[in-house]
């Protein structure tokens, strides 16, 4: 009889785990489905493929918890910025272009952000992935719209060092201590964008 | 007996059964012993022909075809918007082959979810290009470098050039 018992909780339990497993991979096909269909591959073969680590769901390498890489670029005014003159503030590095519409999209709200949370210690850094020949209009839409933050003109070094951007807009919130919080790849709410700044801000302490 | 046998049975559905749904997960994903890279679909393909029959020193036609994946479309030959990138195909011409014209379908007008008031010129899912072409008698390569930016509803990707290569028989 308690051998019966047993025989019955070992089936129950093997019956169990079989449903969990096949629950846990329908749950897991339906994100796959759902998650953006196409990714490009560089035409060019010289283009280095995307760093390892490699989030496969978001197309974006995971530089979260890891040190923003640093770098260097002109803004549009032609003077040098560097990533170190914001030392101990929170900053939003956007990766973004003309020619990208949800980018423009998203950019009045950084303006409204930037005004809100400046005092606080925090700012946006736009960075252009326009060819240099479209460097002018980068310019005339900075000024269009008035972009109250620094819009910097990228270039293949600072693009790589982050990831490859396979994706427009990218965004990386940087915390207080120049360590990236979170980073994202297409259009995001402004509630999700003020999060993720939030975040940023108390990350790193004082 | 029949209890060992009982026994065994469950024993045996007990490890293997949830093996089986474990392994439908990991038929999914790559295999340890899988090296190469998962292959990531080009948002644009290149679909026929690879090859021409056309009448020597005769006007005739190459009618590209082309395939923009499902979710994703490209800017038309003439966006709305001056500053978004239009779809262009740069031809490079060989001896005995000139290429005069490339002939673009009208762009779908749409709008996208975050900008309803804006539309957008595009092109989706199966495209056909027509190239007039004159070849002189012999076999030739036509060569062209299609160029091209394709979104989805929230994001974009950098501009890609995709080149295409046509044999050219001409008798």
């Amino acid at each position: 009889m308690k051998r019966n018992q047993i025989v019955l909780i070992v089936i129950v339990a093997a019956l169990g785990l079989m449903v969990w497993s096949g629950y846990h991979n329908y749950k897991r096909r339906k994100a796959q489905q759902n998650a953006p269909q196409a990714v490009l591959v560089p035409d060019d073969a010289s283009t280095q493929s995307v760093a390892q680590d490699v989030d496969q769901d978001e197309g974006l390498p995971n530089l979260r918890g890891k040190k923003a890489p640093a770098f260097t670029l002109k803004n549009t005014d032609g003077k040098r910025v560097s990533l170190a003159d914001y030392k101990g503030k929170a900053v939003l590095i956007n990766f973004w272009a003309t020619w990208c519409a949800p980018c423009k999209i998203e950019m009045p709200w950084f303006i409204e952000l930037q005004k809100q949370y400046e005092s606080q210690g925090f700012t946006v850094l736009g960075i252009s992935e326009d060819d240099v020949k479209d460097h002018p209009e980068v310019a005339k839409f900075k000024e269009k719209i008035g972009v109250n933050y620094p819009i910097l003109l990228g270039d293949d070094a600072v693009g790589k060092a982050y990831g490859g951007l396979e994706f427009l807009p990218t965004s990386y919130y940087v915390g207080r201590d120049g360590k990236i919080v979170e980073e994202t790849a297409g259009l995001a709410s402004k509630d999700v964008i003020e999060a993720h700044i939030k975040k940023a801000l108390a990350a790193g302490g004082q | 007996m029949a209890n060992n046998v009982s026994v065994a049975v469950s024993v045996f559905l007990a490890v293997l059964l949830p093996l089986f749904g474990l392994a439908q997960q990991e038929s999914q994903e790559k295999m340890p012993w899988q090296t190469d890279v998962p292959h990531k679909a080009e948002s644009v393909q290149f679909i026929a022909p690879a090859q021409v029959t056309v009448a020597a020193r005769k006007p005739a036609l190459i009618e590209m075809q082309f395939h923009i994946a499902d979710g994703l479309h490209i800017n038309s030959h003439a966006p709305h918007d001056k500053s978004l990138i239009p779809t262009q195909i740069a031809v490079a011409d060989g001896d005995g082959l000139s290429t005069r014209a490339i002939d673009f379908p009208p762009g779908v007008d749409t709008t996208l979810p975050f900008a309803p008031k804006e539309k957008l010129s595009v092109y989706t899912g199966e495209l056909v290009l027509t190239a007039h072409i004159t070849a002189a008698p012999g076999n030739h390569l036509w060569q062209g470098i299609l160029r091209y930016q394709a979104c989805d509803l929230n994001q974009c990707m950098p501009p890609r050039k995709l080149p295409i290569t046509v044999d050219v028989i001409a008798k």
